[in-house]
């Protein structure tokens, strides 16, 4: 059997201000199976980034990072120490950022970029990193490779720049690839590009992935399984079919039904904001915001639970029936 | 945002202050920081202003028999190579000093404003020609700048410190260009022209305002500055004339005296540095209090 | 029929850098908006849509063409003549955090526009701000408020309060909600229909968000490169969609159901987009066009409608009862294997 590509078992993590603390993840636990692709959703706040970020150790230092466990490919990454991490970060796991020109170096041309990568990890002459480069720049679909690896970011368009660092992501084959809003900065044509590239990239080499979004569009063309987060916590858990077509938490049913489609008639809204908390929460953090909310909401937090065959959620009052309209407009309050 | 109490909030509550007044007294009466520098600096502000009332001595009072005497019961810092006591001259020094300082200061941002605003926003001629004058201005060295005004309209404090004020506009107009620039391109300025608020209101209301810290930094970079040239200017006779003591004088003609009377090096010196340290402190914390964001949060 | 509140013809701009190439931002751009209609700009990055909100706003003056509102042309007048005209339009922009000024309260935000036009009194500035308040359903009292003390979905409510203040005859709306989290997005979305119903000013909404246009505007005009390729009824120009380039959008955005997403065939474009300093002769779209050919180089397409009812299209290949031509899509298998 072979071991998960990702396990993370109670992360906690926390910001300690000048005065105040804030909990931006409270008790998160997933896992990404070998050749799978799971999708964490939520909206801004919510924690998915630092989730993702925590698990390499790659948050600042003002960040508390606990965990039960932290294993990638079975081997234990937590507690952090800089070895190990330098050793897993770029080799067995690889990151795509949002945003490809501030994560590429600008004064330096984009295949040294590259090498700079295979040569911390890997053994090879130079002969052999360069093939390799060129293989994979290749791979990510950008034409000319040996041209383009002679050129310097600022020289290439944004969706070259996002598949140059997807090639510097799995450059050193690794188990798993986190991608954090890889196509947001990207036009949607462009988009369907990329995505496009990232299903090749799954169906020929079996790579896992752990895919940060808010895009319910992009969830649903690559995950196979999703995480929806909410004020730091998993609230519902499920194949992506099983997601789409059945949604238990009232977030999750509101998220689905805030998006433009042709179907609905008025675009839907969810009143309110999302909050934030110092410490562990002790009730449901979406109550304020929910159409169901009962006292039992509001004096205790709900913890993931079964709903279905392979479909958990995290709220008191999960399920289809709706006790009132999500769609009636409400007044914005301040 | 409500945070906290607010001690002055009795203030506007019988009108005397705004309400959004009050709170940023309450703010930055809370604020260790603001305290010092502003205790400090009022200090110094004041000893500037009563420097004749706190001075036991005048400034040109001198007794031959004393000369270079160690701190005393008479002379509490000590004397100078005159026989001058030291602490009335220190006293009497921080009303020049803070006066170049202050003053200078002035002299440079109520020039730099309207050439910097006008060169960031209207840009294009206007902007080349601004630029360009403040290239000249930046080549031209400061000690001559200094020697012309001297020479033409005669040595004195006020003369020195318009020369230092401006001899700082040209950096002072860079800046504020760069952050009008800056400001320009935010969508309220769009909004406002769309509206069509006239230019004018514009630069006040929207460009200026946003101006303000990037200003107070400003000055509480050039105060110190200032100090410092003007004691370089009193020292080779531009600035002020003896008897009139400045600490940069004190020091300037205490250095080849350090080994036999230190005390007349040590005084102006913590002088000079406390008051930096005290501008510092108190641009630091006003500029946390007008930036509306930090209301409320320390 | 209706007369247009807003008449645009022909609308140039470009932008000149001196020892830098001209960058061609519009290049001949018409289209026409009557009363109380929401007509949506639709493009994606380098398509000039943005260019064309700041002409209309006359933050830009256009190089050529002319822009009539209610019959007069806006499109070369200076600062000064334009001064009055200003209550007749205004603009909401992207950027919740820097469309509102920092330093000031909600309350002066919103009556700046009444003031500077003279339409209400100083002492009358605080009524003037709660009734706005109330019309974008807000709590009056937030006139005391700093912007930052609000959250991007209220700013963008003040934003559109501002806007509306004069009673404008044109509301330009430049990404109002791309900035927004998607569960706030619906709320400015309606907000702006409700308003419109109200008041039946006539709105641009540029976005680049295909799906959002077809909700919230009666027609779309979709722009590439500085050029419109096609415009018409929202639901015809999404349901339907004409241009290659129509269909690659609409065929590029992610479907949020998983089943149907997977089964559908995804056209992706060859190549990078043009630069705006060098746009490609006759169609702009020939260089990614899967399609393309001889003719797309050297003839210009023009932009009409086959039939009465259909969506104007600049394409050579858009046959002479409308029908659209079909795109092979790029990826020969299905986009997921599942």
């Amino acid at each position: 059997m072979t071991a998960a590509a990702l396990e993370v078992e109670g992360l906690v993590v926390r910001f300690r201000g000048r005065d105040r603390t804030l909990q931006v993840v409270d008790g998160v636990s997933l896992a990404v199976a070998q050749g799978e692709i799971v999708a964490v959703v939520g909206e801004s706040g919510c924690g998915k980034t630092v989730t993702a970020m925590a698990t390499v150790g790659l948050l600042p230092a003002a960040a508390e990072v606990r965990a039960t466990a932290i294993r990638i490919g079975g081997r234990d990454v937590y507690p952090f120490d800089r070895a190990t991490l330098q050793q897993v970060r770029g080799k067995d796991v690889g990151f795509v950022f949002q945003e490809p020109l501030s994560a590429l170096n600008p004064s330096m041309r984009v295949g040294h970029q590259l090498r700079e990568v295979t040569s911390r990890h890997l053994r090879l002459s130079r002969r052999e990193e360069h093939r390799r480069m060129i293989e994979y720049l290749d791979f990510v679909g950008i034409p000319h490779p040996e041209q383009v690896a002679r050129m310097y970011p600022h020289e290439l368009s944004g969706g070259m720049r996002q598949r140059v660092l997807i090639a510097g992501a799995i450059i050193c084959d690794p188990l798993l690839l986190i991608a954090d809003e890889p196509t947001t900065a990207l036009d949607v044509t462009i988009q369907a590009g990329i995505l496009e590239t990232l299903h090749e990239l799954r169906r020929a080499r079996q790579l896992s992935m752990l895919l940060v979004s808010h895009d319910l569009g992009v969830v649903a063309d690559m995950a196979d399984r999703v995480l929806v987060m909410y004020a730091g916590r998993i609230v519902e858990a499920a194949s992506v079919e099983e997601l789409f077509a059945r949604p238990a938490h009232p977030y999750t049913r509101a998220l689905l039904q805030a998006m433009p489609t042709r179907k609905s008639d008025r675009l839907v809204e969810i009143p309110g904001s999302v909050p934030s908390f110092e410490g562990p929460q002790t009730t449901c953090a979406f109550a304020p915001r929910c159409p169901r909310s009962t006292d039992r909401c509001t004096s205790h937090a709900p913890e993931l639970g079964a709903f279905a065959a392979g479909h958990r959620v995290a709220c008191f009052h999960p399920g289809p029936a709706e006790a009132a309209d999500p769609r009636k407009a409400r007044t914005e309050l301040s | 945002m409500q945070d906290g109490s607010n001690r002055f909030g009795l203030l506007s509550a019988v009108g005397i202050l705004g309400e959004r007044n009050s709170q940023m007294l309450s703010e930055f009466a809370r604020s260790t920081q603001a305290q010092v520098g502003a205790i400090l600096s009022l200090t110094f502000i004041a000893i500037a202003v009563f420097a004749p009332l706190l001075a036991p001595y005048a400034a040109h009072v001198s007794d031959f028999d004393e000369i270079l005497q160690g701190p005393s019961a008479a002379y509490p810092l000590g004397t100078d190579e005159l026989g001058r006591d030291q602490l009335s001259r220190l006293i009497l020094a921080t009303r020049v000093s803070m006066q170049a300082g202050v003053m200078a200061t002035g002299v440079a941002i109520a020039i730099a404003i309207p050439l910097g605003l006008l060169a960031g926003y209207l840009g294009g001629w206007l902007d080349r020609a601004i630029m360009r004058l403040v290239d000249v201005a930046l080549a031209f060295p400061f000690l001559v700048l200094a020697v012309l005004m001297a020479a033409v309209f005669g040595p004195s404090l006020w003369n020195a410190t318009f020369a230092i004020g401006l001899s700082q506009v040209p950096y002072v107009v860079r800046i504020l260009r760069a952050e009008t620039l800056s400001i320009a391109q935010e969508e309220y300025v769009a909004s406002a022209r769309v509206s069509g608020v006239p230019t004018t209101t514009i630069l006040r209301r929207h460009v200026l305002p946003n101006l303000m810290n990037t200003l107070i930094v400003q000055a509480t970079i050039i105060i110190p500055s200032a100090i410092i040239a003007e004691a370089v200017l009193s020292f080779l006779g531009l600035g002020v004339q003896p008897p009139t003591p400045s600490w940069g004088v004190m020091l300037s003609s205490s250095q080849g005296l350090i080994t036999e009377a230190p005390w007349l090096v040590w005084a102006p010196g913590l002088a000079i540095a406390a008051a930096t340290i005290s501008f510092n402190l108190l641009g630091d914390a006003l500029r946390d209090v007008l930036d509306p964001k930090t209301v409320g949060r320390r | 029929m209706k007369p247009m509140v807003v008449e645009v013809e022909a609308l140039t701009k470009s932008f000149h850098k001196p020892g830098l190439l001209t960058v061609q931002a519009v290049r001949g751009v018409s289209f026409s908006i009557a009363e109380g209609e929401i007509l949506g700009l639709v493009g994606e990055s380098g398509s000039g849509k943005s260019t064309v909100g700041r002409c209309l706003a006359r933050l830009l003056r256009p190089t050529s063409g002319t822009i009539r509102l209610d019959g007069v042309d806006i499109g070369q007048m200076s600062e000064r003549e334009l001064r009055p005209r200003r209550s007749a339009m205004n603009m909401v922009f992207q950027d919740p955090q820097s469309s509102l000024n920092p330093r000031m309260t909600v309350g002066a935000i919103l009556v700046e526009p009444l003031l500077a036009q003279g339409l209400v009194k100083r002492r009358e500035a605080i009524a003037a701000a709660q009734e706005l308040l109330e019309l974008v359903r807000m709590d009056p009292g937030i006139h005391v408020r700093y912007p930052h003390q609000l959250s991007g979905g209220q700013r963008q409510r003040i934003a559109l309060a501002r806007a509306i203040s004069t009673r404008p005859r044109l509301l330009i709306a430049d990404e109002p909600t791309s900035a927004l989290d998607v569960s706030v997005r619906g709320a400015i979305g309606n907000l702006i229909l409700d308003l419109r119903d109200q008041f039946s000013f006539s709105a641009l909404f540029i976005t680049h968000d295909i799906e959002l246009a077809a909700h919230l505007c009666d027609r779309i005009a979709v722009i590439y490169l500085g050029r419109i390729v096609e415009i018409g009824s929202a639901s015809e120009v999404v349901d339907n969609p004409r241009h290659p380039y129509t269909q690659a959008l609409v065929s590029a955005v992610p479907v949020p159901d998983p089943v149907e997403q997977r089964a559908r065939r995804r056209i992706v474009l060859s190549g990078v987009l043009p630069s705006p300093s060098r746009p490609p002769p006759a169609c702009p779209f020939h260089t990614r066009c899967p399609i393309a050919e001889e003719v797309c180089r050297t003839t210009d397409p023009e932009l009409f409608a086959r039939r009465e009812s259909q969506p104007a299209v600049a394409c050579h290949f858009v046959a002479e009862d409308g029908t659209p031509p079909r795109l092979v899509p790029a990826a020969a298998q299905a986009v997921s294997d599942h």
